[in-house]
């Protein structure tokens, strides 16, 4: 994999600090018992932020991944009847369909996709509420089954955070050694520049969008079968979440920088933020107020380490459709 | 084949045509004496043909040995960087960069490398027919050496390679042949040996100079601007230079001959190294733009489309926008003063007033650059800066152009102009400044200079003379 | 003769053609909206029976009144080119919480609208500042919301916040002067003024050029860190308003009083047919996309749809009309 080892390091650095701050005073936060729970948080949010990080990598964004985990977890408890692994199939199937269609709508139109992406978000998660009868959906008894094997216990991990993992290790090798991989980073790093040096900006476009809606349908679709319910409405702080995730494991908004091992180190940072503020019995929200702070201490850190970045973001030409 | 031509001769439409971007409509293109279609960019790529522009078509953000893959559809199987490293090491060494690591990004290479790395991708592709788009525009003597020695190289291995330049020595250094263009048509392509310097400089004259330019005036007024020892990027020597009321000062230079340079550090567009600016006497920060502009300077890029204009906007805002502070004095726009000055600017410029309230993106690129240009008259500045005054103008607008500056110059101002137009320096100025790769080569008054001393000037042709001995 | 979109030289015969085909593009947004609107109307009152009545029309209107107030405030910011500030429902909740606690610990009116007010420009500049120095306006603003609605739960220990209210209090938020809600007549008067300010001032003036072209507005000697300071702050102050007017109403501040405004001021300025891209647009037409999206809503829920299916088809609409307005803007320009 292509690493960027010097970018790489104070991520790595500052996931350590965040656990040793809370491993000092926590006497809970300490055992290794405590990071299964940081994998089953880093599951969900993996995905997602995985997914994001492609679209943020080709310069684009998706923000409807929160609406379509949502239909995902929907479709999957519905149809968990068909078993596990095909019900899972299926969401994904469908959830990863519309992000082709909705990758390619974004690159013919060339329309900006957060523009785009505003009236999916709204949209799909109308169509959740739609799908569910606005209520939550229950996993059918028979098949409760199916929630105990997705959370069964690996001593740190379950076949949720397992998946995840081999979701990382595979979008990571795409994105690392195939042609379509690179012409992702290539239309991420500069648009124009690609485009002048003859790489198609449509494809990959399409399958940025494919991986990002497809992976949110993962984890939805799991973390709705293991919690034996789908909320309509259930996972609207994952963009958030991921969009954190992602940035501070180095991925860059104005496209083409970043990599899926700097994506993991992000989650897990986030995990074991979320992880110390619960273990200490705070409220959810304060989650909030920290994700919050989180995101902008990078980036404040980022713009002042990295000054050229930002000038040539902010002296580009008027007229550039696509970028965000 | 060195191709010459001044602006506007169609090297550019020419290179077009070639690269499959625009359409020919007559004519026939033959390789190898087959006819070929190239009505696309991957039509032409897979003739052969490959060219290496001026702006660079590299992804910043993507290795040497990445940038050298994507896009070509000749890399297949997995793209690991062991491999990618590998494939483009071969072409790297060709072009002299054997000592560069492939991986690394793009962006933390000189131009120069940069520059490198695409002709390096052009021969990873195969690519027979080579244009290279003024390649060493934007590099140090000691690059240029470099490049010239492997364009021979390459052309000496069989391919075709079309160099389009004006710098005259490198054409007697490197080139087989050359074809001038004048006015959109090519003349037949003649023999470098058979040519001497006065010939070639002759030929690219061609036409007799029109009678476009104004009468000048006698300019004898205070000095406005004074530009002492500035060194700034682009730069390799000081520059002094004087311009006085009345006086238009022309700065005849190529592409990276630092004429245009000297323009943005006296308006604060980049960074003064060394020297001072004063005017009226009185010495001046220029930087950032806001002091330059309080002290009186005003500054036309030669990009409008980046920072001259707002197309989305009406004519009569963009002509405002400078002088907002006197059109909106308590934070109102007061319309009547707004229009006043608007239909003031568009009188002086001969825009029609009925456009005013079109969008700026709707008139011609001659009235758009006159837009450009007459905004700035709303702030009543003493020294006005402008870079390629008639860049993408028709004629007729030209001649409208340069009777403006006159006028301006006429009324007190201070004007200076940085042209790659060197008929236009001689023109229009009253004092002429030539520059050649980033050194002011001299400074004489345009009645004492003829267009043949001009164009030598700056394709140092001194150089060439002695190539061509 | 350039290939470029959007300012490329048409031939000079063309000086001879004094109309602006972009001109008449100008008006199709919002009219599109009206037209629209009036269909839903027409539709509306032939259809369903207590659609045209007093009663109904004051609701629609009352609704649209809050979206429409913080959607005049995000039009500054996406004009100037900055897309869109998703921290609007938190500043106002924000705001709301300000204004209910000041009545909590007994100060009175000018105290709890001083706060809440100040509240608000506060957090509009900081982002507005930290936009201007670099930072990328959607990602700073989903940060800074995410951290306001901590900060806002950890304050009021995620309890609501009721207080008692007082006769100024009750009219302003549920007064009806003339039969009209009062967040309505300020919704009319800040479309008004918002437009003044967009059309009439330098800094509206200014808000324009930076958006249409920042390279251009920055070497035209514009400040582009006060205007994007400015804009921030507006926008904030918008959902100030807001909240006080919310408050106000309800005299309590739950704190997910909000949810979802963000989304719903973005779709009116959408589908109100302002630019992402900024340089264009008017507090008119973000006005116009609020009542329209209200008046689709209304519509909808008398004739029994459900709330997945509302915001299905809003969605819908938001794509449809955004791809459409971009369309417009970008293939016919000569």
């Amino acid at each position: 994999m292509n690493v960027n080892v010097a970018n790489l390091l104070p991520r790595v650095a500052l996931a350590i600090g965040v656990w040793v701050v809370f491993a000092l005073t926590d006497e809970n936060y300490r055992r290794v018992d405590n990071f299964f729970p940081v994998f089953e948080g880093f599951a969900l949010i993996g995905l997602v932020a995985l997914g994001l990080s492609v679209t943020m990598l080709a310069g684009e964004l998706d923000l409807s991944v929160g609406s379509v985990a949502a239909v995902a977890g929907i479709i999957a408890v519905k149809q968990s009847g068909l078993g596990l692994v095909p019900c899972v199939a299926l969401a994904v199937l469908c959830t990863a369909a519309f992000g082709a269609a909705q990758g390619y709508a974004i690159a013919r139109l060339g329309i900006n996709s957060l523009v785009f992406t505003i009236g999916t978000l709204i949209a799909i998660s109308g169509l959740a509420y739609v799908m569910s009868d606005e209520q939550s959906v229950l996993i059918d008894l028979n098949d409760l089954g199916l929630s105990d094997t997705i959370t069964n216990r690996l001593w740190i991990f379950s076949p949720f955070s397992l998946t995840t993992i081999a979701a990382f290790v595979l979008v990571g090798a795409f994105l690392s050694v195939t042609r379509w991989g690179r012409e992702i980073y290539a239309i991420g790093g500069g648009r124009n520049e690609a485009r002048a040096a003859g790489v198609a900006t449509v494809r990959p476009i399409v399958i940025a969008f494919t991986l990002s809606a497809g992976l949110a349908g993962l984890g939805g679709a799991l973390a709705s079968l293991k919690s034996g319910a789908a909320q309509p409405g259930g996972y609207d702080s994952v963009l958030l979440a991921g969009v954190t995730a992602a940035l501070v494991g180095g991925v860059s908004l104005y496209g083409g920088r970043g990599d899926v091992l700097g994506v993991a180190v992000g989650v897990l940072t986030l995990q074991f933020l979320l992880s110390g503020l619960s273990s200490r019995g705070a409220e959810f929200y304060v989650g909030s107020l920290a994700t919050g702070g989180l995101l902008l201490v990078v980036l404040l850190v980022e713009l002042i380490v990295d000054r050229r970045q930002v000038l040539r973001y902010m002296r580009r030409p008027a007229f550039s459709a696509g970028e965000p | 084949m060195a191709l010459l031509g001044e602006n506007g001769a169609g090297k550019s439409t020419l290179v077009k045509i070639l690269t499959g971007l625009v359409r020919p409509d007559a004519g026939t293109l033959a390789i190898d004496g087959q006819p070929v279609e190239l009505s696309t960019p991957a039509r032409s790529r897979a003739a052969g043909i490959a060219v290496v522009q001026q702006e660079l078509s590299l992804v910043p953000t993507l290795s040497a040995a990445e940038n050298m893959a994507i896009g070509g559809g000749h890399v297949s199987g997995l793209w690991t960087r062991r491999r990618l490293v590998r494939d483009a090491r071969p072409y790297l060494e060709l072009v002299g960069l054997d000592y560069l690591d492939p991986a690394m990004p793009v962006e933390s290479l000189s131009i120069a490398e940069r520059q490198r790395v695409e002709i390096a991708r052009l021969l990873a592709r195969q690519a027979r027919i080579l244009i290279l788009d003024e390649p060493t525009a934007a590099l140090a003597d000691v690059e240029i050496e470099r490049v010239t020695q492997l364009v021979r190289a390459l052309a000496d291995e069989g391919r075709s390679v079309i160099y389009v330049t004006h710098r005259l020595d490198e054409v007697f250094q490197i080139a087989d042949r050359v074809t001038v263009l004048r006015n959109g048509e090519s003349q037949p392509p003649v023999a470098v040996r058979e040519l001497t310097l006065d010939t070639l400089v002759a030929r690219i004259l061609g036409r007799p100079l029109e009678a476009m330019f104004p009468e000048r005036n006698r300019s004898d007024g205070d000095p406005v601007l004074q530009v002492v020892d500035v060194l700034t990027d682009g730069l390799a020597a000081p520059v002094s230079l004087t311009v006085h009321a009345g006086e238009i000062l022309g700065l005849a230079g190529q592409l990276g001959s630092g004429a245009p340079r000297v323009l943005r550090a006296v308006a604060g567009v980049q960074h003064l190294r060394a020297g001072q600016v004063s005017v009226a006497g009185r010495q001046v920060v220029t930087y950032p733009i806001r002091r330059a502009i309080r002290a009186g300077i005003a500054y036309c890029s030669d990009d409008r489309k980046r920072d001259g204009l707002f197309p989305i906007r009406t004519v009569t805002e963009n002509l405002t926008t400078p002088a907002l502070g006197a059109v909106a004095p308590h934070g109102v726009v007061v319309r009547r003063r707004e229009k006043r000055l608007a239909q003031e600017l568009a009188g002086f410029f001969q825009l029609d007033r009925r456009r005013l309230d079109h969008r700026a993106s709707t008139l011609s690129g001659g009235n758009q650059q006159k837009v450009a240009l007459g905004k700035w008259l709303g702030v009543r500045p003493r020294v006005l800066l402008v870079e390629e005054p008639t860049l993408g103008v028709d004629v007729g607008a030209r001649a409208e152009i340069y009777a403006h500056l006159r006028t301006l110059a006429r009324d007190g101002l201070a004007v200076a102009f940085a042209s790659s137009d060197f008929a236009e320096v001689l023109g229009v100025a009253d004092t002429v400044a030539t520059f050649y790769r980033g050194r002011l080569v001299r400074i004489a008054p345009a009645t004492e200079l003829s267009a043949a001393d001009v164009l030598r000037d700056v394709t140092h042709a001194a150089a060439a003379k002695a190539a061509s001995a | 003769m350039s290939t470029d979109r959007g300012i490329a030289a048409p031939p000079s015969g063309a000086s001879a053609r004094l109309v602006d085909r972009g001109d008449w593009r100008r008006f199709v947004a919002p009219a599109v909206v009206v037209v629209a609107a009036g269909g839903i109307l027409l539709a509306g009152g032939l259809t369903t029976a207590a659609f045209l009545t007093v009663d109904n029309f004051l609701i629609i209107v009352r609704a649209a009144s809050i979206t429409g107030i913080v959607a005049l405030g995000m039009t500054f910011v996406t004009i100037s080119g900055n897309f869109f500030s998703l921290s609007v429902e938190q500043t106002a909740a924000l705001s709301s919480i300000a204004f209910a606690e000041s009545f909590a610990h007994g100060w009175g009116l000018l105290a709890a609208l001083g706060c809440s007010f100040c509240a608000a420009l506060v957090t509009g500049a900081v982002q507005g500042g930290m936009v201007a120095a670099g930072l990328n306006p959607i990602v700073t603003t989903l940060g800074v919301g995410a951290a306001l609605y901590g900060l806002a739960a950890v304050v009021t220990n995620n309890e609501v916040v009721n207080f008692d209210t007082t006769p100024a209090v009750t009219w302003i938020g549920t007064g009806r002067p003339l039969g009209i809600p009062t967040q309505s007549w300020a919704f009319a008067i800040f479309t008004l003024l918002a437009t003044l300010v967009l059309l009439r001032t330098r800094f509206g003036r200014e808000t324009y050029l930076v958006g249409a072209n920042r390279n251009a507005a920055r070497a035209s000697g514009i400040s582009i860190t006060r205007t994007t300071i400015l804009a921030f702050t507006l926008a904030s102050l918008a959902a100030g308003i807001a909240g006080v007017f919310t408050a106000a109403q309800i005299t309590q501040a739950p704190l997910t009083q909000f949810s979802g405004l963000n989304i719903d001021v973005i779709a009116a300025v959408l589908v109100g047919g302002t630019a992402l891209q900024g340089g264009e647009g008017s507090a008119l037409r973000s006005a116009l996309g609020a009542v329209f999206i209200a008046l689709l809503a209304n519509f909808m829920l008398l004739r029994d749809f459900t709330y997945g299916e509302r915001t299905l088809v809003t969605g819908l609409i938001v794509v449809v009309a955004t791809s459409a307005f971009h369309l417009l803007r970008t293939r016919g320009t000569r």
